[in-house]
């Protein structure tokens, strides 16, 4: 189990996280909604430790240090590969360094995309390159696997395609935090939904619950933002009448 | 020991091909502009060895080639084309100080590896030179001759002098940690400037005439307090992360 305890993060005269506490247990597939600047991607970078913080992150009770960073892996639009590498060399470089990683996933997932072994990873397009960034991340041999916006950029039958793929190879004890602003699309592929708003924790949902409720994610989503219907209809008017 | 291996197995995959690709054009370019001069000569009087290799301008080529050589070498771990290397560095088992020292280490030995190959170059072209000439134009010492009067050659070959071994040593130490302290400031968010400067500084001073023993220890200890500085800012850096 991966456990945040009263987290809390501040950047120079901002408050980024406040008070999160979280579990993620191993098996769910999380996703993690907000709006840009909500805390998404801090919360993650916290967990793998590239952002010093305030609070405890634990990993089955233990500290994430590099003894057992091994578990986590991260897949993010920023990409985080070595671009004068191929995806052959990232390949045996994952496979000596992660001693769980995944050979036959990776061979089967980069046929599937049909994601070339010889050329360098920066002569990818935006859309192959989150492909390959994801792949590593599934294949590293990882318990919990983040991943903070992976499909900015892929077109949607790439996405759809992923998801299908995703939710057939997980093993288990595999978990998945996922942040997206896609909420249609992963509705029906996460078991979970966690909801941040300016860096504090606003909602968090099983998708059987919202099922039971009869309720969308889009819909609890907007209901726990607030969210005012007539927002975009009042604001046309304003304009209209200042034109 | 797997895990370093695997990320010093990175720094060789990043560089080595271009590496070798710059050394054969290295080796093409060089023999191409000595033949020409060679030729040259065919009908006059025979330039003496080192004349002969100054006005082909190897010594020119090789300044090309050894920039080049830094430029690849410093972008091992280099955050480019919108990819952050750090997330993956900072994710692996093993400590970014040692990672950097890894990729120095890589550095110092492809610096090596180009020093040999200027090295071999250079000599046989000193055997395409005596092969050329009639055998009255040239004795036993014309080679050795050549590496005692030209001080490109001799930095190559210093043979006995010893000051001068410890010089081209202390460059390519000094060279190694300053092309991975680059990537590594620069993933940082700060600028590492050292690997310009003592590239620039290699280039203006590696040919210089022998017996300057005090511009050698002036040279080296450049390089070392450089090399000893940046080891200092790897592990200051990843303390103050802690």
């Amino acid at each position: 189990m991966l456990e945040i305890k009263n987290l809390n993060k501040s950047y120079i005269g901002k408050q980024a996280l406040t008070q999160v506490d979280l579990k993620l247990e191993a098996g769910e597939i999380i996703g993690l909604f907000g709006e840009n600047g909500a805390g998404k991607s801090t919360l993650m970078k916290c967990i793998l430790g590239y952002l010093q913080y305030q609070g405890q992150i634990l990993l089955d009770g233990e500290a994430v240090t590099r003894k057992n960073i091994a578990r986590l892996s991260f897949a993010t639009s920023e990409h985080s590969f070595f671009p004068n590498l191929t995806a052959g060399a990232h390949k045996d470089f994952y496979e000596m360094h992660f001693p769980d990683f995944r050979e036959k996933r990776f061979r089967g997932l980069m046929e599937f995309f049909d994601l070339s072994f010889q050329k360098p990873l920066k002569s990818f397009s935006t859309g192959q390159k989150n492909q390959f960034e994801v792949i590593l991340a599934l294949c590293q041999g990882a318990d919990y696997i983040l991943m903070d916006e992976p499909f900015a950029g892929n077109d949607i039958f790439n996405r759809e395609d992923f998801y299908k793929v995703l939710i057939g190879i997980l093993e288990p004890k595999e978990t998945v935090l996922l942040s997206t602003h896609l909420l249609e699309e992963v509705e029906n592929f996460i078991g979970r939904a966690v909801l941040i708003r300016h860096g504090q924790i606003v909602g968090d949902v099983s998708m059987t619950e919202l099922e039971e409720e009869g309720k969308t994610l889009v819909g609890y989503v907007k209901e726990t933002y607030q969210y005012k219907a007539d927002r975009v209809s009042r604001a046309l008017s304003d304009l209209t009448d200042e034109a | 020991m797997r895990k370093y291996f695997s990320v010093f197995l990175v720094a060789v995959r990043s560089t080595m091909y271009k590496i070798m690709g710059i050394l054969i054009l290295m080796a093409a370019a060089e023999t191409i502009l000595f033949w020409i001069q060679l030729k040259g000569i065919e009908s006059g009087i025979p330039l003496s060895l080192e004349e002969l290799v100054r006005i082909s301008r190897i010594s020119l080529v090789s300044g090309a080639a050894f920039l080049a050589v830094c430029c690849i070498l410093s972008l091992v771990g280099y955050e480019m084309s919108g990819s952050r290397t750090r997330y993956t560095i900072q994710r692996l088992s093993v400590k970014e100080e040692a990672v950097v020292l890894l990729w120095a280490l890589n550095s110092m030995i492809a610096l090596c590896i180009f020093w040999a190959a200027q090295l071999g170059i250079v000599l046989l072209l000193s055997k395409i030179y005596i092969d050329f000439l009639e055998p009255v134009s040239f004795n036993r010492q014309t080679i050795f001759l050549a590496f005692h009067r030209s001080g490109f050659l001799h930095s190559l070959l210093p043979l006995e002098e010893t000051s001068r071994v410890l010089r081209n040593v202390a460059m390519i130490f000094g060279l190694g940690i300053a092309a991975a302290c680059f990537a590594q400031k620069q993933r940082q968010g700060q600028k590492g400037i050292a690997i310009m400067v003592l590239t620039a500084l290699t280039v203006v001073t590696f040919s210089g005439d022998m017996g300057k023993l005090g511009t050698d220890i002036g040279i080296i200890a450049a390089f070392l307090a450089a090399a000893v500085f940046s080891v200092y800012s790897i592990f200051r850096t990843e303390a103050n992360k802690e």
